[in-house]
């Protein structure tokens, strides 16, 4: 078995829900989200790198959804390839009902904003942080942000006011590469 | 009172995430485990390209050749040795030891002939699209001709610095002048030929897609030689792919990189077709496909094989022994060429030190490069860093084969013009003197290579790019200094472009000193 195979059995057995949760704020189906993880998964254990435990895979694989979300939505041949890739599938997994109107809500969000909601107000990363890892103005994620929170407020009964830093730090924790 | 919406989505986080764990854990799916198998086997196969690519950021793959349109030992076996195709086979078969390539797969790339150049003996042989040989005769400057499809010429230089590397090419012309090839004799798939390949393209190419250009990125895919992506093949913003196709309804999209050629065929077995697909900001597609059966061989149309190459007669090449290229030698950072300038535990020149043009810190672990057609790691701290970078006429070749030189040519536009380069990660103690400098045998070193340090050639395009991440593994210490000395120390980046190795602009840039 390779190096990397057991870091990604323990992964997916000790954090799969994890993964598959915060997957499914990025998609909102549960189906598309295990589709979300198994990419992310390839991506970042396609490549030679460095990481020395669970908590750091966990957050790489993370990491890597938000783009792939945005890749997949850039393109009408990319949607093509993902509804190609949902009937390839086999059974899909039914949404739970824990926090679905949350999801189903989101849901209702374009790609873009869905991803800035979930990196603002799960991942407590700040404007330019989102504004950087997508590549975006930080004028375009604050737009996305006020459009999102407006959508949201009413169909979750949540406040509109955002603060533009943080509440809590940084959830993608600190390299330690095994150094 | 209304809840926030952080509060909200972290609720329904921890629930869903209970709940699916309640729902018993998955193991990896197989599938998921097969494709990171297969990519992680595609890309070691890949890197081999990579180390091709970085001595050639503009024209590229195989070898982008100083040619012209308007404007051996044979290397074939010698005395007409092929053996006669069968009774029906295609004309194109009767071509004695030079075999054409075939015409159909260059689809919209203006393909005018192959030159096949024996730079030993300056022989040269012209074999059109249609398949006639011409042996080329030598012109007044030196260079050779022959006629090429509607009386336009085709020019083979013989004098350049290819010829010091390569000494047999077979050099495929576009009718805009471009010409490419491979070093074919030490190919184990001989000259390549294309007949598997038929290539299409729609005639309704959106504003800002030169059809051309794109099938000249494209086929180094279908193993020709090509050149690299530019903003004047489908725009700066095109999303470029090269996207391959099997019989089982799966398909693999690769984006190519600035000044990047196609991807290379990462699996024969059930492919159908490479398309390269450019897709515009506005979401508008544009895409060639070459189709792919690999029963349309040259051998299978011809009846025989292709015919032999290589030439058994001469004494003065051992055949045992690569003829074609100097290997790029990996020896330690700043011991080539690069070292009457820059030496370990020799001070920076101060009048060197110089401020980049581009300095952006980011933090975090993905980020797309778009222009790289990549996503970089930049872990919890790393660099964007630009630098001037410029072409000079005459330029036709990379730099010194060794650790750190590269270099990019062009001759689209008829106009050679090239630069070589040098880049070296230094590490420099409070003293200024360069107690690290950049690993240099990365290949074998895990966790190393582009997802820590990337660089994007400038040339026409502008400035040069490096996307810096966690490079504490790329530290080698100068001989004698203490690793946790180079720990502490501070990291720089030599940068030196110019007409050539002995007449380069030397800079050392400090991405922490801002």
């Amino acid at each position: 078995m390779s190096s990397w195979e057991p870091l990604v059995e323990q992964l997916v057995r000790e954090r799969g829900p994890r993964l598959t949760a915060y997957a499914a704020l990025l998609v909102g189906r549960d189906g598309d989200a295990d589709d979300l993880v198994h990419d992310a998964l390839v991506k970042v254990f396609s490549k030679r790198r460095r990481l020395a435990s669970v908590n750091e895979a966990e957050a790489y694989v993370r990491s890597a959804m938000p783009s792939i979300v945005i890749d997949r939505a850039r393109s009408a041949a990319s949607r093509r390839r993902a509804v190609d890739r949902a009937f390839e599938r086999g059974p899909v997994r039914p949404d739970l009902e824990v926090g679905l109107d949350v999801r189903r809500a989101l849901r209702e969000l374009p790609p873009r904003e869905q991803v800035c909601v979930v990196l603002r107000f799960f991942d407590d990363l700040t404007v330019p942080q989102i504004a950087a890892r997508l590549g975006l103005a930080d004028g375009t994620v604050k737009r996305y942000l006020h459009d999102a929170t407006a959508t949201l407020a009413p169909l979750l009964d949540v406040t509109e006011d955002w603060d533009e830093e943080p509440v809590t730090a940084d959830v993608v924790p600190a390299r330690g590469r095994g150094r | 009172m209304m809840r926030e919406l952080r509060e909200v989505i972290h609720e329904a986080f921890a629930g869903h995430a209970r709940a699916l764990g309640d729902g018993g854990v998955e193991v990896a799916p197989s599938t998921a485990l097969d494709d990171i198998r297969r990519r992680r086997t595609r890309r070691s196969v890949a890197a081999v390209g990579g180390a091709v690519a970085a001595s050639g950021a503009i024209a590229f793959a195989a070898i982008a050749i100083p040619g012209s349109v308007d404007g051996g030992t044979t290397i074939a076996a010698p005395g007409g040795t092929a053996p006669a195709p069968s009774g029906d086979a295609p004309a194109w078969c009767y071509l004695d030891d030079y075999p054409a390539p075939n015409p159909d797969a260059w689809g919209p790339a203006g393909f005018v002939g192959r030159v096949y150049a024996n730079y030993v003996d300056e022989e040269f042989v012209y074999v059109s699209p249609d398949g006639d040989v011409q042996h080329m005769e030598r012109s007044g400057d030196g260079a050779y001709d022959a006629q090429g499809p509607g009386g336009r010429t085709i020019t083979a230089h013989v004098d350049g610095g290819l010829t010091d590397v390569f000494t047999h090419l077979a050099i495929d012309y576009s009718d805009n002048g471009s010409a490419g090839g491979s070093a074919y004799l030490t190919d184990p798939e001989g000259p390549r030929l294309g007949y598997e390949w038929t290539t299409e393209a729609p005639s309704d190419a959106p504003p800002g897609v030169n059809p051309k250009l794109l099938m000249e990125v494209h086929t180094s895919t279908l193993g020709f030689g090509g050149t690299g992506l530019e903003p004047s093949v489908a725009g700066a913003d095109a999303v470029v792919e090269t996207v391959f196709r099997y019989d089982d309804g799966t398909e693999e999209a690769v984006r190519i990189g600035r000044g990047h050629p196609g991807a290379s065929v990462p699996e024969y077995d059930g492919l159908e077709s490479a398309s390269i697909r450019a897709t515009l900001p506005e979401g508008e597609i544009y895409e060639i496909t070459s189709q792919y059966d690999p029963t349309q061989t040259y051998e299978a149309a011809c009846g025989v094989p292709v015919p032999p190459v290589g030439d058994d007669t001469r004494d003065d090449i051992d055949p045992s022994s690569d003829p074609e290229r100097d290997e790029y030698v990996t020896g330690p950072y700043l011991e080539g060429p690069e070292s009457v300038t820059f030496q370990c535990l020799a001070a920076v020149p101060e009048d060197l030190v110089a401020e980049p043009t581009v300095l952006e810190r980011q933090s975090g672990t993905y980020y797309d490069v778009e222009e790289a057609g990549l996503e970089f790691d930049f872990g919890d701290g790393g660099y964007i860093l630009g630098a001037p970078e410029e072409m000079f006429p005459g330029v036709d070749g990379p730099g010194p084969q060794y650790s750190g030189w590269g270099g990019g040519w062009s001759d689209q536009t008829g106009d050679p013009h090239g630069v070589v380069t040098y880049e070296a990660l230094i590490w420099v103690d409070e003293d200024g003197a360069i107690i690290g400098r950049q690993q240099h045998d990365a290949d074998d070193r895990e966790g190393l290579g582009g997802e820590d340090l990337y660089s994007i050639g400038g040339g026409d395009a502008g400035d040069h790019l490096w996307y810096i991440g966690d490079t504490s593994e790329l530290a080698l210490p100068c001989e004698g200094v203490d690793p946790a000395e180079v720990e502490k120390a501070e990291l720089g980046l030599i940068w030196g472009y110019g007409p050539s190795v002995d007449d380069m602009r030397w800079s050392v840039f400090f991405p922490e000193r801002g």
